[in-house]
């Protein structure tokens, strides 16, 4: 049972969750069709949530405040496309509440998720529901309630992922055009999914590193054109040569 | 110029005005902007007379039924510039596009500031 993380558990989490992210990509590429349909949600989710790590593993000194500087200033680095630079906002806006402070338990969790909703929702002039913005805000308000009663991370990201399905399942209904694809948003499963990894991690169930796609194709066996032993079309080429 | 095409039924014209609107909202909607800014010295006039302006911050260049759009924008502190210049390109491209039918040839996003 874990009640407290540490700065060590931080880097696991995050670590956890990118694993998890680059295991269901393809999916949420799939899946993104608001608000151009281009299909790489997940891959620009990817992509931050790399360079996060990647500067957050770059940090040697213990300390939550150090990781989590490190983890905004990744994410704002590497943000890319839509989801890239909400997922960046959010990260910013959790990772402040966890400088600030003196332990990391459910409670400062809880508000660090409100804190994440909060700055997200400040950077946009219209906001959309039903998309990313919807799920971290909706999961927030909820992981607060939680954190009053819940002291152990595990069962705590377990009640919140459950809410947070819920809200995600709900998004074709607040935003018309994913009802159209029928679909669910894509940032907000893409964001559900590193949750997920985090809690893969606080459970100890192990993720495997993706398959390294097959980025050479195989190519189709070169028939031989000049197969004179088996000839089906039988035409006849002639040739005028004018002017010799 | 406004965009000029024609079908069985005769033509259809829609005008800069239109597709200026279009921007408009996507930018609006579009994460990270904050507000778009007038540049022209019109645009300055008609706020001075309190007249909004659609058009304003946008620059839609029709030439030959191929849109060339410049957007002037302030984008929210904080954000990475880059990926959301990108990400506004794409947006108003991809609606544009659906709106008129035609293809729209560039859009450059010109960031005049911060909103703090």
């Amino acid at each position: 049972m874990k009640t407290i993380l540490s700065a060590v558990d931080l880097k696991e989490l995050f670590n956890g969750a990118k694993l998890n992210l680059s295991k269901n990509r393809q999916y949420v590429d799939n899946l993104n069709v608001f608000p151009v349909p281009d299909g790489d949600t997940g891959t620009n989710m990817l992509l931050t949530l790399n360079a996060t790590v990647k500067e957050m593993e770059s940090v040697t000194v213990d300390g939550i405040p150090y990781v989590s500087a490190a983890i905004a200033k990744g994410a704002l680095k590497g943000a890319r496309g839509n989801s890239g630079v909400i997922l960046s906002q959010i990260l910013k806006g959790m990772t402040n509440v966890f400088a600030s402070a003196k332990q990391l338990n459910t409670k400062v969790f809880a508000d660090a998720l409100v804190a994440g909703a909060q700055k997200a929702y400040d950077a946009v002039v219209n906001p959309k529901e039903g998309t990313i913005l919807t799920v971290i805000r909706l999961i927030g308000d909820y992981a607060v309630k939680v954190a009053k009663r819940t002291q152990d991370f595990s069962e705590f990201f377990k009640k919140v992922l459950h809410k947070g399905d819920e809200v995600l399942a709900d998004t074709p209904r607040l935003l018309p055009v994913l009802a159209k694809a029928g679909v669910v948003d894509s940032g907000g499963q893409g964001l559900m999914f590193i949750f997920y990894g985090m809690l893969n991690v606080l459970d100890g169930i192990p993720m495997n590193e993706p398959e390294p796609e097959e980025t050479e194709q195989s190519s189709p066996a070169v028939t031989d054109v000049n197969d004179y032993e088996n000839i089906t079309f039988t035409y006849c080429t002639e040739y005028f040569i004018v002017n010799f | 110029m406004p965009l000029q095409t024609s079908n069985i039924y005769g033509n259809i014209s829609v005008s800069d005005d239109a597709v200026a609107m279009v921007v408009r909202k996507v930018a609006m909607d579009c994460y990270g902007i904050a507000e778009l800014v007038s540049r022209r010295i019109i645009d300055s006039f008609r706020i001075l007379f309190n007249q909004e302006s659609v058009s304003r911050g946008i620059k839609i260049v029709t030439v030959d039924n191929r849109i060339f759009i410049d957007v002037y924008c302030l984008i929210a502190s904080g954000v990475n510039q880059e990926a959301v210049k990108n990400s506004l390109k794409s947006a108003i491209t991809y609606h544009v596009e659906m709106f008129t039918g035609m293809r729209v040839k560039s859009v450059e996003v010109h960031v005049v500031g911060l909103k703090l």
